[in-house]
């Protein structure tokens, strides 16, 4: 910039054309304050629209991998049902059985258990879920306490759930007759049971009152519960076991972890802030997060305890909790919930973090609009002495006579210039510099003080000094009467009517800076005739 | 302009970056874990106060942690991320390509902090002069015996629990109980219960052989010796007979099913021991689980196992390591310490946390399980010699091989033993041949 400032001031410029650049350094300046103001008030963003397009690419992503996998788990748990029906009855010998003749029969049960457990184990690995459970409507001792809510059944679950898909699972038996465990070396999860409390599965004795035509008319995801005697939460895809008539003999399904989903929902750390991946069920204008699960939350405030409901705030759909505000957006996912609710998946952000990042993106930008109004400044402070000065060093020398003046390169300016130099050298008459009629006067005064005898201009001389005509017998060693002869011929030759009036010309002289003419008169003095 | 920027920055200061710790931990496995807890705790206070969130990201076992800590590490097909944090013992640290992967808490704690600790408990966790397993709790053997179903036991034989303090008692009783619960039902020969099960084999022959005043370990692998072959043939001779559980897993399964009655296990697994029993019928019964100090042979030292692992954590910025050792330090303070360490079976770690708080916290215990746990701990810390295991490259896979093949070859010895009992004179004999074999088997197989 600054070698071009250096060139513009070499080159010969018109003024017309400085002041188009000045013009134009004064607009650009006003429209960077105008921007400068706009951000900090916000009227410039497009990262709204940035985002809401960011989290949409999110929200398809996460819902077409949750789709693949719902469906995935939802399509094995349909073939389990069909298989275990299958089963039952051919461990029953017969069609379209009741189921309860399996009651009390610990024999029967284990029998059965070690014909389902292949089928579940398999379904565990093709379906890659985190746990597959099978239970039927019996139990093997009606008469223990509990009798009534306890059923038999299988439930395998991972163990070392570290990642999303392990390809080294380690197994471990949560509910089941620990005689198939042992056979296969699988050890009993800490919190064993042998058999179902069909209490704790939602949704377990409605499913047992209708016939089904096939498991995916009467199956649901259950909404997140907590593993009993465990830190774990899972949801659970429950799908009727059906006879060939379409009766129900108990239910099975795949077990989804908020372990698992968390492994492989991270979180997206995107420039704007965290998002996290929320799939919940979806009711009434609000995502029931504590029924649903959560991605990865590192970092973020979002809490699966609280439900979120939703509103439309600024070109967002915000989700409210009482604690917590979320700006983001959500799909609703073809999940079948318990009772046909349906289920969403969203993608949340906090509005506080949001926040946050607009208020630093304007601070950035405000900043460097900030920082161009000061490089602009400082270029016009530049520009002004480099243009300014030299035309002020030109003027100043013409005013002192110094004669010559250097090129300032504006055409204009130098025009002007030598137009003021010449008017001036004109209007100057002589080397004295006094007007025509003045110098008349002063030369004639002059002249008549060249007439003086020696006497009469040492007086004259005592008088500029300052001296009175008092002092002047002292002075010159005469007596005063003499003094004042010498005086009337002064004043008569000088043609004036008294001491003040000489002193006034003398006055005038002095101002002039004349008055050595008076002192040392160039004409010669005529002797004194006294 | 300035007063603008100045009044948006004002906005936004005082924001700081959050340290997140990942962690993997044992305390609690499967079940509620108590850790988790004191994480919230911690995270809600000291951790908002210094932005540190420590978020538990798997609770399992040492065992599994090391096969992902390895994979991870390796970089294999299908492995997790390593966390920042994971609780192992030195035979991990020791199996990793570089150990120097691992911050050396020295570097976070001054000589001063370090002297609050049990020297022992720090003397285990370095590796290569370097603090890498930070001790935060520790455990012990301890003996659990279902007193319910072992008074039933003792009212119709006279067994005592006396006979418990030594494994020549406990042999002696596995014989009693097997032919007990075998005469129970007399239609069915051989349906004998197994009375007493051990979480940990190579331990029981490790310490077994060391306080007979024999070294276990010669070089890198086992010493051949008579006294190993004695304490070998003790529990063979009793597990050939029936006495003695040998299928893999946690010593608390075959007493939550009534297939066992007294156990060997960590002090830790406190947490998995029900309060109940479930029986084949699905009918359960309440029981009351106490613990006593782990048996001893009778000419032998009393020396028990100490284990309990400790954190790792691995190198990262110095904000995070920071952040680690802050939260440590927060965890084994005194009060804290004990807090952790009595709600999940193990010792605190502080010399401090014994003498002051220790004695109280038990004293406020409710449950009987975990106040009898504590009387034989504290007793055991009395009376006892802590035994540490080497720090051997080849130690892990002794341990994992010796409980696979020692359970494996017993198991096959006992089958043999009930398939030929009948037709030989000196049944005692027999069983004696029989481990003696086994033992062979075993000892050629872990070449």
């Amino acid at each position: 910039m600054f070698e071009i400032l250096r060139n513009i001031k070499k080159e010969r410029h018109s003024m017309q054309l400085r002041m188009i650049l000045y013009l134009l350094l004064m607009l650009f300046f006003a429209f960077t304050a105008f921007v400068f103001l706009g951000i900090v008030f916000g009227f410039f963003s497009f990262t709204e629209d940035r985002l809401h397009d960011g989290m949409q690419q999110q929200l398809q992503n996460l819902a077409g991998e949750i789709q693949d996998d719902v469906e995935r788990m939802e399509g094995y748990s349909h073939a389990l049902s069909q298989q275990l029906g299958k089963v039952i009855e051919t461990q029953a010998g017969e069609y379209s059985i009741d189921i309860h003749r399996f009651d009390n029969q610990p024999e029967e049960l284990l029998e059965l258990q070690e014909k389902v457990y292949p089928e579940i184990s398999s379904i565990l690995q093709l379906s890659q879920a985190s746990g597959v459970f099978a239970v039927v409507d019996a139990t093997t001792n009606t008469q223990a306490p509990q009798g009534n809510l306890s059923r038999s059944g299988l439930y395998l679950r991972l163990y070392n759930i570290m990642t999303d898909y392990s390809l080294n699972p380690k197994l471990s038996f949560f509910r089941g007759i620990p005689k198939i465990a042992r056979e296969r070396k699988i050890e009993l999860h800490n919190r064993w049971n042998m058999e179902f409390d069909v209490s704790s599965l939602p949704g377990y004795q409605s499913l047992l009152e209708k016939n089904y035509s096939k498991p995916s008319e009467g199956a649901y995801w259950t909404e997140r519960i907590k593993l009993p005697d465990t830190w774990e939460d899972i949801l659970l895809y429950v799908s009727p076991i059906t006879g060939s008539d379409g009766r129900v003999y108990g239910a099975c399904g795949v077990e989804m972890s908020a372990l698992w989903f968390r492994m492989k929902h991270s979180v997206y750390d995107s420039c704007y802030g965290s998002m996290v991946l929320v799939i919940a069920p979806l009711s009434d204008g609000v995502l029931e997060l504590n029924g649903g699960l959560a991605g990865e939350m590192e970092g973020s405030l979002v809490s699966t305890e609280e439900n979120l409901s939703i509103s439309m705030k600024r070109g967002f759909v915000q989700y409210s909790s009482p604690n917590e505000k979320f700006i983001g957006v959500h799909t609703v996912l073809p999940m079948r919930g318990e009772g046909g609710k349906a289920w969403a998946a969203a993608v949340l952000m906090p509005q506080s973090v949001y926040a946050d990042y607009v208020v630093m993106n304007r601070i950035k930008w405000a900043l460097a609009a900030g920082g161009l109004l000061l490089v602009m400044g400082v270029a016009a402070l530049f520009l002004a002495k480099s243009y300014i000065m030299p035309i002020r060093n030109s003027l100043n020398a013409i005013r002192n006579g110094e004669g010559a003046w250097s090129s300032l390169g504006i055409s204009e300016i130098e025009e002007l210039l030598s137009f003021v130099d010449s008017k001036l050298k004109e209007s100057t008459i002589d080397n004295t510099g006094l007007p025509p009629n003045i110098a008349e006067l002063f030369d004639a005064f002059e002249h008549k003080v060249a007439s003086l005898t020696a006497t009469e201009h040492s007086i004259f001389t005592y008088y500029v000094e300052g001296y009175e005509i008092g002092d002047i017998p002292d002075l010159l060693f005469i007596s005063i009467n003499t003094v004042r002869k010498h005086n009337r011929n002064i004043y008569e030759k000088l043609n004036v009517a008294s001491k003040n009036e000489l002193m006034v010309y003398v006055e005038l002289f002095q101002r002039c800076g004349k008055l050595d003419c008076l002192l040392n008169p160039k004409e010669p003095r005529e002797g004194d005739k006294s | 302009m300035l007063v603008l920027t100045g009044a948006l920055l004002a906005g936004c200061q005082g924001k700081r970056e959050m340290a997140t710790l990942s962690l993997w931990h044992v305390y609690g496995g499967q079940v509620d874990s108590p850790l988790n807890g004191l994480i919230d705790e911690f995270n809600d206070t000291v951790g908002k106060e210094k932005h540190i969130h420590v978020q538990v990201t798997a609770v399992s076992n040492t065992n599994t942690i090391h096969d992902e800590i390895l994979a991870a590490i390796n970089h294999e097909a299908g492995a997790p991320t390593a966390p920042d944090m994971f609780i192992s013992y030195p035979k991990t640290v020791m199996a990793l390509p570089d150990p120097k992967v691992l911050v050396d808490y020295r570097d976070y704690f001054s000589q001063e902090e370090l002297k609050a600790y049990i020297p022992e408990f720090l003397q285990e966790g370095t590796v290569e002069d370097r603090l890498v397993v930070f001790p935060t709790a520790k455990s012990t053997e301890i003996l659990f015996v279902n007193q319910t179903l072992f008074d039933e036991f003792a009212r119709e034989t006279g067994a005592a629990y006396e006979q418990l303090d030594t494994w020549e008692g406990i042999f002696e009783l596995s014989q009693q109980y097997y032919q007990w619960t075998d005469a129970k039902t007399p239609e069915v020969p051989d349906d004998g219960k197994t009375f007493f099960t051990h979480d940990y084999l190579f331990n029981y022959l490790q310490v077994g052989v060391e306080s007979l005043g024999e070294s276990f370990f010669e070089n890198e692998g086992i010493h051949i010796s008579d006294t190993f072959s004695q304490v070998w043939q003790a529990y063979g001779n009793a597990s050939v007979k029936g006495g003695m559980w040998l299928q893999e897993g946690y010593a608390t399964e075959p007493l939550r099913t009534g297939d066992a009655i007294v156990s060997v296990a960590s002090s830790a697994s406190v947490l998995y021991y029900k309060d109940e029993v479930t029986f084949a019928d699905n009918t359960s019964e309440p029981v009351t689980i106490v613990a006593r100090p782990c048996p001893t042979f009778a000419k032998g030292k009393k020396l028990v196992m100490q284990r309990g692992a400790g954190f790792c954590t691995f190198k990262s910025t110095p904000e995070k390591e920071r952040a680690a050792a802050e939260f440590l330090k927060w965890l084994t303070a005194p009060e804290c310490n004990v807090r952790f360490v009595t709600q999940v079976g193990y010792m605190p770690v502080t010399q401090e946390a014994f003498d002051t708080y220790l004695v109280k916290a038990v004293d406020q215990l409710e449950s009987t399980k975990y106040k009898s746990l504590y009387g034989a701990m504290l007793k055991t810390r009395r009376e006892y010699t802590f035994y540490t295991a080497p720090q051997l490259s080849s130690y892990l896979t002794l341990e994992k091989n010796t409980e696979k093949y020692m359970r494996f070859v017993l198991d096959q010895a006992r089958a043999e033993y009930f398939a030929g009992k009948e037709g030989v004179q000196d049944r005692e004999e027999f069983a004696r041949t029989l481990s003696t074999e086994a033992m062979e088997t075993f000892l050629q197989d872990l070449q």
